[in-house]
């Protein structure tokens, strides 16, 4: 599967290819999103950039997948997880963990999946 | 309130496996429900249907032979009727149409086209940032909710189980209901039905058949010529808030559903304590609780104690999804009309094995999506 880009989002794709966790931030209000977008959802100001993300966060919820939805591309199991960055947008990844927990503090770590470079997350030992 | 849009005509399709077409099936619901009404295809000026194709509205009149003044083919999943109500009551309000048919049909367990991976389309933001990570879809993102919720709330693997068994006990009641002869849902089954996506088994997930349905709406005006019982339109209200599962903005609380459900009830005039019977959207257990939670049947994180004590069971203290549900009834790809269809049997009182006493006002809930979109009706009792 080819990844579908635009403008707002090839840069990032092209920092995610060298291990690079970018995330989107205003110009204007210092808001921080994800996915990267066109302008600001909370200001709505167009003057929007890339900045490297701090890499760490933590679990705001997990599920181990056990039925890939497709074997040929994912191998069951895997662990889902949504992952609030400090900055403090979200986003869906993978997380390793020998016991996933919820509010679980969690890195940024890189993994080839589908044979593409992905920003993915690793639980922090308590 | 206002009383002047009413339903006169409801029905299903053929429901399970039928090896029939999409077109089959919902001419088939068609032609049930226009029977139900008493009311000829040929006074339908209004239609409304989503999840025949691309022009589904173009696709449908045209095998129909039919020319309408108003349509609507809104898809925004299984939300999408419960749209069309609203949009619907307004129409006829505006004097754009005066009868109205919404339909719907699936063979999707006959031509086997259901995928647990979901239909991911290549140029959005959900494909690109979470398709890669393998979530199933829709299934994934509601574990994501589950898994949260059984963090922060009372709430154990058991009430997600209770939803299920509720379900099918309403479920043996309803010869229509794919799993009717099935017997009641074990413990012992429960515990060895496999994960799918944790905490989700398989028995929190709704059935994959083929299934339909439609209803009628028109002027409660042109309702009186009728011999159907007209179910009058109280209150609608809709919202959509996302589509991909990390930009839920609070995975425990569709605000959807609290914003469509106090439009609807407002609108109405009801209060939680008039409605009588409750159908909401039951794709996975966790879509039940959070949905009475945000539709204000409860306060947040207590839908454990509002479906305790087999409240929620025939019999029950709060009559919900009184035909089996999606979990246990049908769930043909988009569940959203099956669920007005059984509202407007409970008023009618022809409901069978299942009535609910004396129900005279009920509050329909349709969810789209991951808790994407949602439509609230309310409908009052016979006039």
């Amino acid at each position: 599967m080819t990844v579908p880009v635009s403008d707002a989002t090839a840069a990032w794709w092209d920092a995610a290819a060298s291990e690079r966790l970018l995330i989107q931030r205003c110009r204007s209000c210092n808001h921080y999103q994800h996915y990267p977008r066109e302008h600001c959802l909370a200001c709505r100001s167009a003057d929007v950039e890339l900045t490297e993300a701090r890499g760490s966060g933590s679990v705001v919820s997990y599920s181990t997948v056990y039925r890939s939805s497709d074997p040929s591309r994912f191998t069951a199991p895997y662990t889902i997880a949504i992952i609030e960055l400090d900055e403090g947008p979200r986003l869906l990844s993978r997380l390793t963990a020998d016991n996933p927990q919820c509010d679980a503090r969690v890195r940024v770590a890189w993994d080839s999946i589908d044979g593409r470079t992905l920003p993915v997350f690793t639980q922090e030992a308590h | 309130m206002s009383r002047d849009v009413a339903i006169v005509g409801v029905a299903e399709s053929d429901l399970g496996i039928t090896n029939k077409s999409v077109f089959q099936l919902q001419t088939q619901a068609i032609h049930r429900a226009l029977n139900d009404a008493g009311v000829s295809l040929s006074d339908v000026d209004g239609f409304a249907t989503a999840g025949v194709s691309r022009l589904s509205v173009s696709q449908m009149t045209e095998y129909l032979g039919i020319i309408p003044t108003w349509i609507s083919s809104t898809m925004e999943g299984g939300a999408s009727f419960e749209f069309f109500v609203e949009a619907a009551v307004d129409a006829i309000r505006a004097g754009r149409c005066e009868v109205v048919v919404v339909s719907y049909g699936s063979n999707q367990r006959s031509a086997a086209t259901r995928r647990i991976g979901g239909l991911v389309e290549d140029h959005t933001p959900l494909a690109q940032f979470e398709g890669p990570y393998g979530p199933l879809w829709p299934l994934t993102a509601y574990a994501l909710s589950a898994t949260r919720y059984l963090h922060e709330t009372d709430a154990t693997p058991e009430t997600l189980a209770e939803v299920a068994v509720a379900a099918r006990e309403w479920a043996l009641l309803n010869p229509a209901a794919y799993r009717y002869g099935s017997g009641p849902l074990t413990q012992e089954t429960i515990s060895q039905s496999p994960v799918i996506s944790s905490p989700l088994r398989a028995v929190d997930s709704c059935l994959v058949v083929d299934g339909g349905g439609a209803i009628v709406l028109t002027t409660m005006d042109r309702a009186a010529d009728l011999d159907a019982a007209a179910i009058p339109v109280l209150g609608a209200g809709s919202a959509v808030t996302h589509v991909s599962a990390a930009q839920m903005s609070d995975l425990t609380f569709p605000t959807g559903a609290a914003t469509s459900g106090q439009r609807a009830m407002a609108e109405a005039g009801v209060t939680h304590g008039d409605i009588d019977v409750v159908e909401v959207y039951d794709s996975f257990t966790i879509t039940v609780l959070l949905t009475l939670e945000a539709l204000g049947f409860c306060e947040r994180g207590e839908a454990h104690a509002l479906i305790a004590n087999g409240a929620i069971r025939p019999g029950g203290s709060f009559p919900l999804n009184t035909n089996g549900g999606g979990l246990s009834y049908c769930h043909p790809g988009m569940y959203g009309l099956l669920l007005i269809v059984e509202a407007v049997r409970q008023l009618r009182g022809t409901a069978g094995d299942r009535q609910v006493p004396d129900a005279s006002t009920a509050l329909v809930h349709g969810t789209g999506g991951v808790f994407s979109s949602h439509g609230t009706v309310v409908l009052g009792g016979p006039q």
